[in-house]
């Protein structure tokens, strides 16, 4: 049945990219986490000097 | 902390509901009398359609509030619900497309909801772009809440000018509404539906905290800067 | 009143600044032309399929036109920085917007009353017994097409690759407009009357009557500080 290699393709195709999509934000997500938490720490020594 | 959880969460439902989802679309719903199992992609092709919509309703919605309010979280709202809104209109399309060729025939079709579809797509690309145009955070969201706007007003005019240009020049013949659709197919659609809607909020949820982490980031960079 | 007269004042700058130096509106001109003859060129000759098209065509020819003029609308006043000093005007935003918007018809308008003739030469076409059915078109498609070519251009003024995202922005928005044109300009050198063509006309006097509004409040929502 052909028709079966269309719907896998659809599906597959379809829920790929979505998951993709979710790795993708995820692993951004890490990153600015991670930036902020290099960049914060050196700042809570300074408020209150001024 | 307990937003990270519920977001957290909120996926597991979702893929949850989209594994069932699944389950319902393989094996409860019947095959169509006359497309047999090919028109099983509509459980998937139909839920990504209506998420698009509803993406850029969303994107309307958050840039009338920006424009209001001026809330950077409107505009953070409006930004990611219209990448995400972008996502799954390219699916819609691609998924409509591998479903059209064994039913019609044919890869691509000017009928008016196919045609709006691509229009939207689009639209919404030139917003993204717009958005990485411009520079200056309170510039950008006043533009883009504006093409925001003025893009989803125009979606209803865009359909209604294309269906009557189409009953014009062909009857219609691509229904796939019009018959009453089985129970159980009814069920597994609106199912899906749902199960889409929640990875779209989803999503949304993990794309929203990431254009505000990028917010925080940047502000940190510039106090770092001073400080330094 | 206040606002009538800013737009009049708007009007009557941008036509003489026009009249004097005719840059933008001799660009536009050739432009159109340059662009009806790849038409001809880019579809076989004979045929009774050109007839067919040739609404479409030309119509095309009108945007491609429209959107090297709208781009510039506001190119002037960035240039000298006028900007600011146009918002400073009395009265409502909106009367800015609706002057540039009278501007950019009329200059649109005027470059289509000498492509049409040409058009209508070029195909072949009889254009005389449906000329007055024919203008009304034209007037309605041109206004949705500035109504929000006007606020995009605005829009997009000050804008890095505005050449090409003003174009992209526009030209998916404007596609109601252009159905609704092509199509009652096709019935219409198709021996029909105004009232056949007139639910078409109908339709397109709605969509200009949603543009107006859309684009109006948009101008001054854009324009805010």
């Amino acid at each position: 049945m052909t028709n079966l290699a269309f719907i896998l393709a659809a599906y597959s195709i379809t829920l790929g990219a979505l998951a993709a999509y979710g790795m993708l934000v995820w692993s951004r997500l890490r990153l600015a986490e991670h930036q902020i938490a290099m960049m914060a720490p050196p700042q809570e020594g300074g408020y209150g000097q001024r | 902390m307990i937003g990270r959880v519920l977001a957290n969460g909120l996926g597991v439902i979702a893929l949850l509901a989209v594994l069932a989802g699944l389950y319902l679309a393989f094996f409860y719903a019947p095959p169509d009398a006359l497309m047999g199992d090919v028109q099983r992609i509509m459980y998937i092709h139909v839920p990504t359609a209506w998420v698009a919509f509803f993406a850029f309703f969303v994107v309307f919605v958050a840039s009338l509030l920006y424009l209001g309010k001026r809330w950077p979280e409107a505009d953070r709202l409006a930004s990611a619900s219209a990448e995400i809104g972008v996502l799954f209109t390219a699916l819609t399309l691609i998924a409509g497309s591998i479903w059209g060729k064994p039913t019609w025939g044919t890869w691509w079709t000017w009928d008016a909801r196919l045609t709006t579809t691509a229009l939207l797509l689009v639209i919404y690309v030139g917003y993204l772009m717009l958005r990485s145009f411009v520079d200056e955070s309170e510039r950008r969201a006043r533009l883009a809440a504006l093409v925001g706007i003025v893009g989803f007003i125009d979606v209803p005019l865009i359909y209604v000018s294309v269906l009557w240009f189409r009953t014009l020049h062909q009857p219609p013949s691509l229904g796939t509404g019009g018959s009453k659709m089985h129970e159980a197919m009814l069920f597994t659609l609106l199912f899906n539906v749902g199960a889409y809607t929640l990875v779209y909020l989803f999503l949304l949820v993990k794309r929203v905290r990431l254009e505000s982490l990028r917010a925080i980031s940047e502000m940190l960079a510039v106090e770092k800067v001073r400080h330094d | 009143m206040a606002g009538l007269r800013t737009i009049y004042l708007l009007l009557a700058k941008d036509l003489l600044t026009e009249l004097r130096n005719r840059e933008t509106f001799t660009v536009m001109l050739f432009f159109a032309v340059v662009v009806l003859f790849l038409f001809h060129f880019s579809l076989h000759p004979e045929g009774g399929d050109t007839k067919l098209v040739a609404p479409g065509l030309l119509w095309l020819a009108v945007m491609f036109t429209g959107v090297l003029g709208l781009g510039r609308s506001f190119q002037a006043e960035r240039e000298n920085d006028c900007l600011e000093q146009l918002l400073l005007l009395p009265g409502d935003r909106g009367n800015v917007y609706l002057g540039k918007l009278a501007g950019n018809t009329v200059f649109m308008l005027a470059v289509e009353l000498l492509i049409i003739p040409l058009f209508g030469l070029f195909f072949a076409l009889d254009l005389w017994g449906p000329l007055l059915p024919l203008l009304a078109v034209a007037l309605l498609g041109t206004v949705g097409l500035a109504a929000i070519g006007t606020l995009f251009s605005a829009l997009t003024a000050n804008l890095r690759a505005r050449e090409v995202l003003f174009p992209l922005l526009l030209f998916p928005l404007v596609v109601p407009v252009m159905i609704a044109t092509v199509t009652a300009t096709s019935t219409v050198l198709n021996g029909g009357t105004l009232a056949e063509a007139g639910s078409w006309l109908k339709l397109l006097g709605a969509f200009d009557t949603i543009f107006l509004v859309v684009a109006y409040l948009g101008f001054e929502l854009l324009v805010e500080q």
